[in-house]
């Protein structure tokens, strides 16, 4: 008769990774993080934990003494020139457009090349 | 700036607009300003308190050089259907109009299968961490750090 192989114990409980991608896939983040909590109490070294960590963590936040520069006219503009620029990015600034372009790349090369330096508000048209 | 209860409530207040129509979704959207490190203009993005996540149009992440960076993949349902991406950590700062722009880095999810210029900020790891109110009578947008 052979010899049994000896399996070691596995206790799927201490594999976390996996269920807390399941929750954060269902859309349930609150569970997710308790799960993340306690996964890092009871096997911090999982792999994938720390960024799972990570990203389901709370934004870090910090209050700066930087201001917009006021954009009630540009806002106005945007407003009224949907129509016209569909599907459109839009670089405006006092109420005016700046610059206008089909990508994102495109319009940021136009407002090196012409506008550098201005506060400008970019802005998708859908 | 905002008291609640005469305590500080958010020192910060800064116009949004909800009037820009959009043909994709004609409904009101209310968007505020952003600047995300490594850009240096500022773009407008959709708050969506209903969104379980913020999400980056994908010209936004090319240019952020987000696709390719490491995160966790996962595959979330979207009002565009379900997608495929990453959760990645994102600095930015909320631009204010008055007390103090809010430097934050929140969590985004980045796909290449996201329509372009499409930028959310949702729920979970960017608006749960800050106190915000609207003043919709005035389209003011009042906010904080907790």
């Amino acid at each position: 008769m052979g010899k049994a192989f000896k399996i070691a114990p596995t206790d799927e409980s201490t594999v976390y990774v996996p269920r807390i991608r399941a929750l954060v896939e269902s859309g349930r983040v609150h569970e997710a993080r308790e799960l993340v909590s306690e996964a890092l109490y009871t096997n911090p070294s999982e792999p994938g934990l720390a960024q799972w960590s990570e990203v389901l963590s709370p934004a870090a936040t910090r209050a700066v003494p930087e201001l917009d520069v006021g954009r009630s006219a540009d806002f106005r503009w945007l407003e009224a020139h949907a129509d016209s620029y569909q599907d459109q990015w839009v670089a405006v600034l006092r109420g005016s457009l700046v610059a206008h372009a089909s990508t994102l790349r495109e319009l940021e090369a136009i407002l090196d090349e012409t506008a550098s330096g201005a506060p400008v508000l970019l802005h998708r048209f859908h | 700036m905002l008291k609640l209860d005469g305590r500080l409530f958010t020192r910060s207040r800064s116009k949004y607009t909800d009037h820009v129509p959009q043909r994709l979704e004609p409904t009101a959207k209310i968007y505020v300003r952003l600047l995300f490190g490594g850009m240096d203009r500022v773009v407008t993005a959709q708050l969506d308190t209903g969104a379980a996540w913020s999400i980056l149009g994908s010209e936004v992440s090319e240019r952020l050089g987000l696709f390719g960076e490491p995160g966790k993949a996962t595959r979330i349902r979207t009002s565009f259907g379900i997608k495929d991406g990453v959760l990645v950590r994102v600095p930015l700062k909320i631009m204010a109009d008055e007390g103090e722009s809010l430097d934050m880095t929140g969590t985004f999810f980045v796909s290449p299968d996201w329509p372009e210029g499409l930028t959310f900020l949702g729920y979970s790891g960017l608006l749960d961490s800050i106190r915000f109110a609207l003043d919709p009578q005035v389209n003011d947008f009042y906010f904080g750090p907790c």
